[in-house]
């Protein structure tokens, strides 16, 4: 059994960077991300963690009981999450009928939005994902914000290292036509993803001047 | 010193009873030769921010410098060593797009054989020296855009300024306009475009992003100098802790 963390207690960067490597190396890790998220979202157990994994992500990545738990023994072993009071299940007869519930430790929570920022990099699943995320309100309204810009910076960024398309010659070669062709897909792809971007910041900061004319919504709508 | 220095501009316009803030608080620096863009959407400010550059217009707060003078004070500065490439012709400038080029040498002086000479120089070096013969609304998009910047070199600036260069101009002819940009700026000539399609930004030294008036995020090559982006509002996971 590894040591109890206390609430605030800074996970080692090793041990938060093992988990990223591994995410990055195993897609079914990423899950161990979004069961942190729901974990931010609401303190629980890991049957219900697993349940509301199902409602929120299974269309994008299915997770079984068995690996929700797998993933929050790994998130408390690396000191993002860690555990509460044991919660009885009624009737609760027998002690292994007290549920384990677990919530985030404040280096979880800025792990997480790490993660977050470095995923809209590189997957390209990223638009639906951060769709689904804040519309679970899992990151503050200026946390998304800070996300959408990174980024809308990242795909700037890429976009103004790729050089331009030369021109279609009626004497190019096939390579230089095919490799043309790539940097056009490319920079097609990441206008798209940059436009994304924009739109999405665009209704957020809408959302964000309703919410501060409406002072009785901040508090729901930037939870 | 930087060649154009921009701190904290703002600018607002009234139209009727309403008030429009075209930009607020806006700082860079453009240094010779490098090229340097815009994104934005419509509205978000960026002609506004074009136009002042180029001294065309005045902010109503900050300071706009060139070469560490005031850019408003500077003489000889405004249409000389900054130009922006004007798309649009007038009919009083003359018929065929060489006289369209020469007219604003001529306005400086220069001998009208000269400005011929040069005129046909620069519509050389922006590929449309075929077009020298015909009238404006005669020219494509693209050819309409090659024209603009000839006229914008036709006074050897140090600067010019471009406002939505590739707009209509479609994908692959724009990737034309912006190569010809960023030879221009390797020769060391600063360019300032702006424009709303995020492959403008392609081989940029720098690139900004423009919105509601306001830079939200910047680009740059890694040997030029960084400029500090928006703060973060709190500490990461602060506010939800």
């Amino acid at each position: 059994m590894p040591p109890k963390r206390l609430r605030g207690e800074k996970s080692s960067p090793l041990a938060a960077q093992a988990v990223r490597a591994r995410a990055a190396e195993d897609p079914r890790a990423s899950g161990a991300w979004l069961v942190l998220a729901l974990v931010i979202e609401q303190p629980s157990h890991g049957y219900e963690i697993s349940q509301r994994y199902e409602r929120r992500f299974g269309s994008f990545q299915s997770m079984s009981v068995p690996r929700v738990y797998a993933a929050l023994d790994r998130l408390r072993d690396t000191g993002m999450i860690e555990p509460i009071a044991l919660k009885p299940v009624k009737p609760a007869r027998r002690q292994h009928q007290m549920r384990r519930s677990y919530q985030a430790t404040d280096a979880g929570v800025k792990e997480y939005r790490r993660w977050v920022a470095e995923q809209m990099r590189d997957d390209p699943r990223r638009p639906a994902l951060l769709a689904r995320l804040v519309s679970v309100g899992v990151l503050g309204i200026e946390a998304v914000l800070d996300v959408i810009d990174n980024y809308q910076r990242e795909c700037m960024e890429e976009l103004r290292e790729l050089p331009t398309a030369q021109p279609f010659e009626e004497d190019s070669s096939l390579e230089e036509l095919t490799e043309n062709l790539v940097i056009d897909q490319q920079r097609r792809e990441l206008r798209a993803r940059h436009d994304w971007a924009l739109h999405a910041g665009q209704i957020l900061e809408a959302h964000k001047k309703r919410l501060s004319a409406e002072p009785g919504e901040r508090a729901a709508g930037a939870s | 010193m930087s060649l154009l220095s921009i701190e904290n501009v703002s600018k607002r316009y009234r139209r009727g009873p309403r008030e429009y803030v075209a930009l607020q608080g806006v700082s860079l620096a453009i240094e010779r030769g490098e090229e340097v863009v815009v994104l934005g959407t419509r509205k978000s400010g960026r002609s506004t921010l074009l136009r002042i550059a180029a001294g065309l217009e005045r902010p109503d707060g900050g300071t706009v410098s060139f070469e560490g003078n005031a850019l408003s004070a500077a003489r000889n500065v405004v249409g000389r060593r900054i130009t922006y490439g004007h798309t649009s012709f007038s009919p009083m400038q003359g018929e065929r797009v060489l006289d369209h080029v020469a007219t604003a040498l001529l306005a400086q002086g220069v001998p009208s054989g000269q400005a011929k000479r040069r005129a046909e120089g620069v519509l050389s070096r922006t590929a449309v020296a075929d077009c020298a013969g015909m009238q404006p609304d005669e020219l494509n998009g693209a050819e309409r855009v090659r024209v603009a910047i000839a006229r914008a070199l036709a006074p050897a600036p140090t600067m010019l300024v471009i406002d939505d260069p590739t707009t209509g101009v479609g994908l692959l002819q724009s990737d034309g306009i912006l190569r010809l940009l960023r030879s221009i700026a390797d020769e060391g000539v600063a360019v300032f475009m702006s424009t709303d399609d995020a492959t403008g930004v392609s081989g940029a030294d720098r690139a900004f992003s423009l919105h509601d008036g306001q830079l939200r995020c910047d680009v740059e090559a890694p040997q030029a100098d960084v400029v500090p982006l928006r703060p973060l509002q709190s500490e990461p996971g602060a506010h939800l802790g």
